[in-house]
């Protein structure tokens, strides 16, 4: 039997920064930000009382600022000051001391949007599996299974 | 220094440099009194440890207000690192009466955390387990293992 190790119960404590762990955080952020939105600019359209953020890849998002849980009790005044950061990391609005995370708000605009959250509870239930399923499938596979895919003709594959 | 809104977990705290263009990323925790540098991004050149370790000397000395400032940022997504992560415990005396570990790589023991709060004005953190347990803790008593730190 294995006993517990105390030295694995101890409170953590703060590491002096050394050029190992800058080394370590500088590959991190590359990493991750290669996967992450980064916004080129970003302006509130007075026209269309809309937030706009043209990113890096060069989609345009917008939305309402009652669509941005930061940002919907914000006046028009303060919003003609939103900017993107130099690094394209968050929007800024120095009226309110703001800095908001610009793939945290895209993914968050995109993920709870109905049709998204529609289409992925579909995805789910799709991928779900129960007894129920599992006999249906077997019956359909007692009829048949699928139909074999015919072989494309020459004028399908172009 | 900054806590982002809409940002992403771990808990974690934004700081730039704008003269020397750099942004620093410290991670902090709601378990342990302890912060450790994350993520960093630079356009010039790299700061001194000392600098970044004056950074993190700050985040220490403001860790409530860090977990404050986060929970009411992005406690409504329930969002402070902990949910889908492994916490095991055992007797101590003094403290909470228990030591609550949240492991790089949690043991057999481990449940797992359906739900994790907190409350400023106690600073203690509630985690929902997933067999029906719950656990209030006071915040940096319990240890909270990261690579980070």
């Amino acid at each position: 039997m294995v006993k517990d190790n105390d030295t694995e119960w101890l409170l953590p404590r703060r590491k002096p920064i050394t050029k190992d762990v800058l080394d370590r955080a500088i590959d991190t952020d590359e990493e991750a930000a290669s996967r992450e939105h980064q916004a080129q600019e970003a302006w509130f359209d007075r026209q269309h009382g809309t937030v706009m953020l043209k990113l890096t890849d060069g989609r345009v998002f917008g939305a309402e600022p009652g669509f941005i849980p930061s940002l919907r009790d914000a006046s028009p005044k303060q919003l003609r000051g939103l900017r993107a950061s130099d690094n394209g990391v968050y929007l800024v609005v120095e009226d309110l001391d703001l800095h908001i995370s610009v793939d945290g708000l895209v993914t968050r605009i995109m993920e709870e949007s109905p049709l998204a959250i529609k289409r992925s509870g579909a995805r789910l239930v799709g991928l779900t599996t129960s007894p129920a399923k599992a006999i249906s499938s077997a019956r359909n596979g007692r009829l048949g299974g699928r139909p074999k895919s015919k072989p494309k003709t020459a004028a399908q594959q172009g | 220094m900054f806590i982002g809104a809409e940002d992403h977990p771990p808990p974690h705290v934004h700081a730039v440099h704008s003269g020397e263009g750099w942004v620093a990323r410290f991670r902090f925790s709601f378990l342990s009194d302890v912060t450790g540098l994350y993520r960093f991004r630079r356009r010039g050149r790299r700061p001194t440890g000392a600098t970044l370790d004056r950074v993190a000397d700050a985040i220490m000395a403001n860790l409530p207000a860090c977990r404050e400032n986060w929970w009411a940022t992005h406690g409504s997504r329930h969002e402070i690192g902990l949910v889908n992560r492994r916490v095991e415990t055992r007797s101590i005396v003094g403290g909470d009466g228990f030591l609550a570990k949240v492991g790089l790589k949690p043991s057999k023991a481990a449940v797992g955390i359906v739900s994790a709060g907190y409350d400023s004005g106690s600073g203690r953190t509630a985690l929902i387990l997933e067999d029906g347990r719950t656990l209030s803790l006071t915040a940096g008593l319990h240890i909270e293992e990261a690579a980070e730190w």
